[in-house]
C-alpha cells in the first residue's frame, strides 16, 4: 500500500487512464492511512470516506467504459475548510459557522467535480483562515507531520499536513497573507498562489476580498500545475476573476532554466528580516542548481519588506473587520483567544489608513512589476524559520510574521513557495518563486527544473515510527 | 486584568465608539490597538504624493462587472 500512499497525481492519473489501478483500490488505500495516522495528525476536520468511495465507484465505471475524464478523473483531494461543497458544514475551523451548511459548491469544487475527482474531506484550517493554531475550538489544530510537536504552518494547514503525510495527493488552500505558501513550506511541499483573479473565489468564505486567492497544494510541482489546469478560469460570478481562461501550465514544464533571468530578493531576508541561517543555506543552494543549470541569476532590490507586510495587514484587517464586526459584537466568546485580537486589530485602522494603503498598494504593485521588465522570474524566501513548536505560543507570534510571502498578496502576482530541503532538526525548509501576472507557467517550468535536479521530494514524514512512539508513551 | 485596565480598556472601546464590549473582547482590545499601531506606523513611514491614487478607484465603466 505504501507506493500508493505518496503516488501523485500525474502517475496515478496515467495508471488510472491504463486502468492498471483502480479508482476504489487508491482511493481505499488512502483511507485506510487517513484512518491510521491522522488522530495524530488533525489534517480533517470532517473526513468523508462514504463520500469518496461513491466518487471512486463513478471514476472506476466511467473509465471502465472508456469515458477517461482528464488527470484528476479518480484521483483523491481535499477542501481547506472555507470553501464549500454542497451538503456539508463550511465551518472555517470556528464555533461561528459550525452549523453553516453549504447550499452549493464553490467554483473550485464545481470545477473539481467536473474533472471527475474523488472527494475526501474538509480540511482543518486557522479559524476563519486567520487565527493561528488554537486548542479552544471545537477541533484541535493540524499538526506538522514531519514532526508532530511542530506547527505546520497555515492557514491551509489541514491542506499542507495532509498533502505531505500521503492522506492525499492534491489539496486546495487559500491565501490573503500566504496561507497556501506557509504551510507547503512548513511541511515540505508545492504550493501555488496564482495571480490575483485566476481562480475564482465564489463559494470561498472572505477573509479580506481584496488579498483572498484559492489555489493548490501538492507533493510536486507537476501535480500543482495539474491541479491548476483544474480550477483556473474566468467565474463571472466573482466580482475579483481576471477575464483569462488560465490552463496549459504543464506543456512547458520541461523547457529547462538554461538563459532564464532570475532575479534573487535577498534583502527581503538577510537585511530587512534576518532569516535562519538553515533557511538562507536552503535558499542559497537552490539558487546554486538553478545557475548551474543554466539560469543567469542577478541580485535585485525593491522596497523594503516592512511597507509591504504593513500595507498587507492594514487592508486585512480593515476587511477582515468589515467581514467580523457585527460576530465580535454579538458572539465574541465564540472566536479562538488567539483570532479575537488579530480581528479586533481591524477596529483601530481609520479609513485614512485602509484608503492610503492602497495607495501604497499600487506603488509598491508598480514597482515590483517593473523590475520584470528584464527578468523572468524573482526567488526570495517564503519562511524566515523552520516550523517553530505548536505550543510555543510566543515563538508561534513572533515566526508568524516572519515571513515574506505577504508582498505579493498586495501586488497580485503569483507565487510559488517550493521544498528546498531539511534543517538538521528534519523540518523542511523552502524558497519562493515570483512571477509578473499570469507568468504561472514560468515558475512551474523553474521549479520543475529545481525539483528534477533535487532529491526533496523523495523524502516522506515516517508517520509508523510516531505512531509507535505515541503508542509506547502511552503504555509507559 | 486590574481595575485600572479595565478602565483603560474602556476608554480605549469608548474612543472608538465599541459599544459595551464584552469582557472577551474588553481584554484584548490593548493588544489589538498596539498590532494596528505597529502597521500604520511601518506604512507612515511611505511617502506619497497627491498624484498617487488608492488601487481600489472607482470606475463607471467597470462597475460591478470587473
Amino acid at each position: 500500500m505504501t507506493d500508493l500512499e505518496y503516488l501523485g497525481v500525474a502517475d496515478a492519473a496515467r495508471l488510472l487512464r491504463a486502468k492498471k489501478l483502480s479508482p476504489v483500490e487508491y482511493t481505499r488505500a488512502l483511507i485506510s492511512r487517513i484512518e491510521r495516522h491522522d488522530a495524530q495528525i488533525n489534517a480533517f476536520l470532517r473526513f468523508t470516506p462514504e463520500i469518496a468511495l461513491e466518487d471512486a465507484r463513478r471514476a472506476e465505471d466511467e473509465i471502465t467504459r472508456g469515458n477517461w475524464r482528464g488527470p484528476f478523473h479518480g484521483v483523491p483531494y481535499g477542501l481547506k475548510d472555507i470553501v464549500d461543497y454542497a451538503g456539508l458544514p463550511t465551518t472555517a475551523h470556528s464555533k461561528i459557522l459550525i452549523d453553516n451548511v453549504a447550499k452549493s459548491d464553490a467554483f473550485v469544487t464545481e470545477k473539481l467535480r467536473a474533472a471527475g475527482a474523488v472527494f475526501m474531506g474538509k480540511l482543518s484550517t486557522h479559524e476563519f483562515a486567520y487565527g493561528g493554531p488554537c486548542f479552544d475550538l471545537p477541533w484541535p489544530p493540524a499538526r506538522n507531520p514531519w514532526n508532530r510537536d511542530h506547527f505546520c504552518g497555515g492557514s491551509s494547514s489541514g491542506s499542507g499536513a495532509a498533502t505531505a503525510a500521503g492522506f492525499l495527493p492534491a489539496a486546495i488552500g487559500s491565501d490573503t497573507g500566504g496561507s497556501i505558501r506557509n504551510p507547503a513550506t512548513m511541511c515540505g511541499v508545492v504550493g501555488m498562489k496564482a495571480t490575483y483573479g485566476l481562480v475564482s473565489r465564489r463559494g470561498v468564505v472572505p477573509l479580506a476580498f481584496s488579498l483572498d486567492h484559492v489555489g493548490p497544494l501538492t507533493r510536486t510541482v507537476r501535480d500543482n500545475a495539474l491541479m491548476l489546469d483544474v480550477i483556473a478560469g474566468h467565474d463571472p460570478l466573482d466580482p475579483g476573476s481576471a477575464r483569462h481562461a488560465g490552463a496549459g501550465y504543464t506543456g512547458g514544464l520541461e523547457a529547462g532554466v538554461k538563459g532564464l533571468r532570475i532575479g534573487v530578493l535577498r534583502h527581503f531576508y538577510n537585511r530587512d528580516m534576518m532569516a535562519d541561517p538553515e533557511m538562507t543555506a536552503g535558499i542559497e543552494a537552490a539558487i546554486k542548481v538553478l545557475q548551474d543549470l543554466g539560469a543567469v541569476i542577478r541580485e535585485v532590490s525593491t522596497h523594503p519588506l516592512s511597507a509591504y507586510l504593513a500595507c498587507n495587514r492594514i487592508i486585512l484587517s480593515s476587511e477582515a473587520y468589515a467581514i467580523h464586526q457585527t460576530w465580535l459584537r454579538e458572539r465574541p466568546g465564540d472566536y479562538a483567544a488567539r483570532t479575537r485580537p488579530r480581528l479586533l486589530a481591524g477596529v483601530f485602522v481609520k479609513a485614512a489608513d485602509y484608503v492610503n494603503a492602497n495607495r501604497v498598494r499600487r506603488k509598491l504593485s508598480h514597482d515590483f512589476h517593473a523590475l520584470f521588465e528584464d527578468l523572468d522570474v524573482i526567488i526570495t524566501a517564503s519562511a524566515m524559520d523552520p516550523a517553530c513548536g505548536i505550543d510555543d505560543d510566543e515563538n508561534i507570534e513572533l515566526t508568524y510574521g516572519r515571513q515574506a510571502r505577504a508582498p505579493f498578496n498586495v501586488t497580485g502576482g503569483p507565487a510559488l513557495a517550493v521544498p528546498v530541503g531539511f534543517s538538521k532538526a528534519g523540518l523542511p525548509l523552502g524558497m519562493q518563486l515570483v512571477g509578473k501576472p499570469f507568468s504561472e507557467a514560468l515558475l512551474y517550468r523553474t521549479a520543475y527544473a529545481y525539483e528534477q535536479a533535487s532529491d526533496w521530494g523523495k523524502e516522506h514524514p515516517r508517520l509508523e515510527a510516531a505512531a509507535r512512539e505515541i503508542a509506547h508513551g502511552v503504555e509507559s | 486584568m486590574t481595575d485600572q485596565k479595565v478602565d483603560d480598556a474602556r476608554r480605549l472601546a469608548a474612543e472608538i465608539g465599541l459599544e459595551n464590549p464584552a469582557p472577551e473582547v474588553l481584554e484584548q482590545l490593548p493588544l489589538a490597538a498596539a498590532t494596528a499601531a505597529k502597521h500604520r506606523v511601518a506604512l507612515k513611514a511611505f511617502a506619497l504624493s497627491l498624484a498617487d491614487e488608492p488601487a481600489i478607484v472607482f470606475s463607471v465603466e467597470e462597475a460591478g462587472d470587473r
